[in-house]
């Protein structure tokens, strides 16, 4: 599922509203079947909600802290990690080593800061750490926003390698042509509103960029295929 | 050629060592041009506070007494700072502590059997400072109010609260205008080792280590540097943060009590004037100066205590006034602060001749 | 009766002179983005240095300008450190605090006669005198106003001049684009650095003048806590008065009143003790306090400069 828009019409609220950190107005948020609405942040991770947040420096990771404890920050409540009430520095440094090779996250040493790393191994360590923690649903907000080809193909990459196991992706991206390679259904926002929803096999850059500015769906479909048609395309 | 500061690629670790050791000595530097605007000789001066503070056993036990409740003070300062709460109250939750603990040894006494006494003084003295400390904590989370000040305002509250008990109603009648209460029952004592040094040291230190374990290796630990260092992302991440604040909070202030309920039930057995030392002051500079780590906060602890004795012994020897070993103690965190710097940052030279090459030349033709 | 309030607005305009002074000082240091904790130490530097040079010197002008002189040497430290060093701008006026109460406390059993064995408390100096305004000062109660010392004189022009000097000329709009937004300041043209030291030294020589004014016109002389926490006490005043110079009044006329009515009660032989009663300024900064925040989260308009406490390095961005 892709959530299409122009930054700034209420898709970064939408994720942090399922997500748990702004509380819920109206209507209902339900995962993996279960009643979620309003419920603190920690209880929806548990239900299985992964985030990748808009913002990956200021909510995403801790800078001052490790690659390591970084990419430890969703499992260290529970064991391997924790063992025997205590924080184990051993496993810790082994799952990050893990991480790190098949995340291909390119840090000097598990135990750098990470706000020495570049923005695309930043949002790789983020991705690392949501997707192996994933329970189901992964929310991801703009995550391939700023960064250069290599990093944007594999953050690509892995929502597709996710979608494909079965989980729930909900991407938000102003990226059109992202949107259409990796989702399956895009719903397009505009001024906190629901456009309509479109399959994206059938789905055109231009039709997405029309119900962006506020047109309406059925409004959309008429001009863009009736402009194809005057056009004789 | 100019210098230019450049970060780092990663922080480096032997600054971190390195930084505190040598704020200590810039400090000492400092300072000496001070003594020497006022015609001491510092070297001479520095000596007489080393001997003072350090040379002998009898010495030591006393710079051990007032590292006791450095110890509490600044481990409780470190726990609050390590959340990025400015708890600067610890003077305050002291007082507080202080006044608690008197208060169950001077009333509770004739209603609970003699052993139990000194363990209700200590726990109704560290809740006493937990509730100092919860009050801003509370004021925080819920309404967002600005920490730094009351925790200060709170500390004239809880020092003026304590002057009119001991000048007032817990003034002891036989005491000839002391300003104090009656001296505590002897089941309510603090047992001495050594001098005036009591078991509160081992108290704290074992306390120092405990919180070592506790913020390095427990999940409480890494939640507490998660929201010091990012608090959003904390959030973000499912960490409590309010409910961690708090708990943190009251943790920290238990700890300054307890500074408070070690010095009426060691060192002066009963509330009275000068139960406020600046001790809670000074653990802003024990837990900045030890980068939070509750072990170095130990031995900091003790050399901010020998600063203390040693000013003692200065204005007794040399008739230089012992606010001498504040004066150092203050100078401490300025390098310290500045050094910080180059745990990030390193200067660079650049040379002149590839950035600037007109000005060169031009300096060479002249 | 008459006497009696006259009284009250005296002592509430004297006791407020030294808390105006700081505010404004640190109004304008934290419009430019450095938040200052370290009014208290400077507060107790400047009044000791005040007193000590009015005692040997017996020059009175001579004192204030060292205090001055004492406030912007300590601002400039506490610059230095959060501007240039980047420290904690939280820790960096702690030890500001920290040091400046340590080292008073020194000078003051430093500086003092031979004959008291160095120690300066106990002695008196030549100090501010009530100067009457001719024909104002008579009017029942607000000749009070009118029958005060010269900074307290120098204060009523002081705070309409903060005021519009923020307001109303473009070194304001300077000082308060780059306590908001240091990056846009600075692609305007304008020099972070340069303006922050600017303005973090000004403030400190305003608080300068406020501890003269209690070692030489409010309490004449000097003890270790002549202060009693007004340098915190000023930071509280600068949220209560928003950032906005003209309100500094309010919050040191609440803050006097409340000295001045403890004085009164005092002097008239309460039954309450005089630690509970000196506990009254104290309470009052944390009710102040709690009402103006709450007050200020329903009003989305007021509030800190946005870039407060934060420090600016170029290539962060």
């Amino acid at each position: 599922m892709g959530i299409a828009g122009v930054a700034g019409n209420g898709q970064r609220e939408l994720t942090e509203v399922i997500t748990g950190l702004h509380p819920v107005l109206n209507g209902s948020i339900k995962i993996n079947g279960k009643d979620m609405t309003n419920r603190s942040p920690l209880a929806i991770i548990r239900s299985g909600v992964s985030h990748i947040p808009s913002d990956r420096i200021a909510m995403g990771v801790v800078g001052d802290m490790s690659v390591a404890n970084n990419l430890v920050m969703k499992g260290y409540r529970r064991a391997p990690i924790t063992h025997g009430g205590l924080l184990d520095p051993r496993r810790i440094l082994d799952f990050a080593k893990r991480m790190i090779d098949s995340f291909k996250i390119a840090t000097p040493t598990p135990a750098t800061h990470v706000k020495f790393l570049s923005g695309g191994n930043i949002q790789k360590t983020i991705l690392a750490r949501e997707i192996d923690s994933c329970g189901g649903v992964l929310v991801a907000a703009y995550p391939s926003r700023g960064l250069d080809v290599g990093a944007t193909e594999a953050v690509r990459n892995e929502m597709v390698r996710q979608r494909d196991r079965g989980s729930g992706v909900l991407l938000v991206s102003e990226d059109l042509d992202e949107l259409l390679s990796v989702a399956d259904k895009i719903v397009v926002m505009f001024e906190g509103q629901s456009m309509g929803e479109l399959n994206s096999a059938n789905a055109g850059v231009e039709m997405l960029g029309l119900m962006m500015s506020g047109v309406s769906k059925s409004k959309a479909e008429k001009e863009y295929y009736g402009s194809d048609h005057a056009t004789g395309v | 050629m100019q210098l230019v500061f450049e970060k780092r690629k990663a922080v480096s670790r032997r600054a971190i060592v390195l930084v505190p050791i040598l704020s200590f000595i810039v400090s000492l530097i400092l300072t000496g041009f001070l003594l020497m605007a006022f015609k001491a000789n510092p070297l001479r001066t520095y000596m007489a506070m080393f001997i003072g503070a350090f040379g002998s056993w009898s010495n030591f036990t006393e710079t051990l007494v007032k590292a006791t409740p450095l110890m509490f003070t600044g481990l409780g300062v470190t726990i609050a700072f390590k959340l990025r709460f400015w708890n600067i109250g610890a003077e305050g939750q002291l007082v507080f502590g202080g006044v608690a603990a008197a208060w169950v040894a001077l009333f509770w006494s004739p209603f609970l059997p003699a052993w139990s006494l000194l363990p209700m003084v200590m726990l109704v003295g560290m809740m006493a400072g937990a509730m100092w400390a919860g009050i801003p904590a509370l004021l925080k989370t819920r309404l967002n109010v600005d920490e730094t000040l009351v925790t200060l305002m709170m500390n004239y509250i809880a020092i003026l609260f304590a002057e009119g008990l001991y000048y007032g109603a817990w003034r002891d009648p036989e005491g000839y205008g002391f300003p104090g209460t009656k001296l505590f029952p002897e089941a309510a004592w603090l047992p001495r080792f050594s001098g005036r040094a009591h078991v509160g040291l081992f108290i704290a230190i074992g306390i120092g280590l405990l919180l070592w374990v506790a913020m390095n290796r427990t999940k409480w630990g890494f939640e507490l540097n998660m929201i010091g260092k990012n608090q959003k992302a904390a959030r973000c991440l499912g960490v409590n943060v309010k409910r961690n604040i708090l708990v943190a909070l009251l943790i920290s202030g238990a700890l300054s009590g307890l500074a408070g309920v070690s010095e009426v039930t060691a060192i002066s057995h009963r509330l009275q004037q000068g139960l406020t030392m600046g001790y809670g002051y000074t653990a802003i500079i024990v837990a900045w100066l030890s980068q939070l780590n509750p072990i170095a906060g130990l031995f900091v602890a003790i050399l901010m205590a020998g600063l203390l004795v040693g000013g003692d012994q200065v204005q007794m020897m040399m008739g230089l006034p012992a606010a001498m070993g504040l004066v150092l103690q203050g100078m401490i965190l300025f390098p310290m602060l500045a050094g910080s710097l180059f745990t990030e940052y390193r200067l660079k030279r650049i040379d002149p001749r590839n950035s600037r090459v007109a000005e060169s030349n031009e300096e060479l033709s002249v | 009766m008459i006497p009696l309030i006259t009284s009250i607005i005296a002592i509430t305009l004297s006791a407020g002179t030294s808390l105006v002074y700081a505010t404004i000082g640190e109004i304008y240091t934290e419009r430019s983005g450095i938040l200052n904790l370290g009014i208290e130490g400077m507060m107790l530097m400047s009044a000791v240095t005040a007193f000590a040079t009015a005692f040997h010197t017996g020059s009175l002008l001579l004192a204030v300008l060292m205090a001055m002189l004492v406030g912007m040497l300590l601002a400039l430290i506490h610059a230095f450190l959060s501007i240039t060093m980047h420290a904690n701008q939280v820790v960096s006026g702690l030890s500001i605090t920290l040091f400046g109460t340590g080292l008073a406390s020194f000078l003051g059993q430093r500086l003092g006669p031979e004959s008291n064995g160095f120690n300066l408390s106990g002695m008196s100096a030549v100090k501010f005198t009530r100067l009457q305004v001719e024909g104002l000062g008579d009017i029942p109660l607000l000749g009070a106003v009118f029958n005060q010392d010269p900074l307290t004189y120098i204060v009523y022009l002081l705070i309409p001049v903060a005021w519009y000097f923020m307001y109303k000329t473009k070194f304001g709009l300077n000082l308060r684009s780059v306590g908001e937004n240091p990056q846009t300041a600075d692609a305007m043209g304008l020099n972070v650095t340069k303006i922050r030291y600017l303005y973090t030294i000004f403030g400190g020589m305003l608080v300068g003048i406020g501890g003269a004014h209690l070692s030489l016109a409010y309490t004449p002389g000097w003890s270790e806590n002549i202060t009693g926490g007004r340098g915190w006490i000023v930071i509280a005043l600068v949220i209560f008065s928003m950032w906005n110079p003209s309100r500094a009044i309010l919050g040191a006329i609440l803050f006097g009143g409340i000295n001045a009515v403890q004085f009164r009660l005092q002097a008239s032989g309460t039954d309450i003790p005089s630690a509970y009663l000196n506990m009254a300024p104290y309470v009052a900064t944390i009710l102040v306090l709690v009402l103006v925040t709450v007050w200020e989260s329903h009003n989305r308009k007021v509030g800190p400069p946005a870039a407060l406490g934060t420090s600016y390095m170029r290539e962060d961005k």
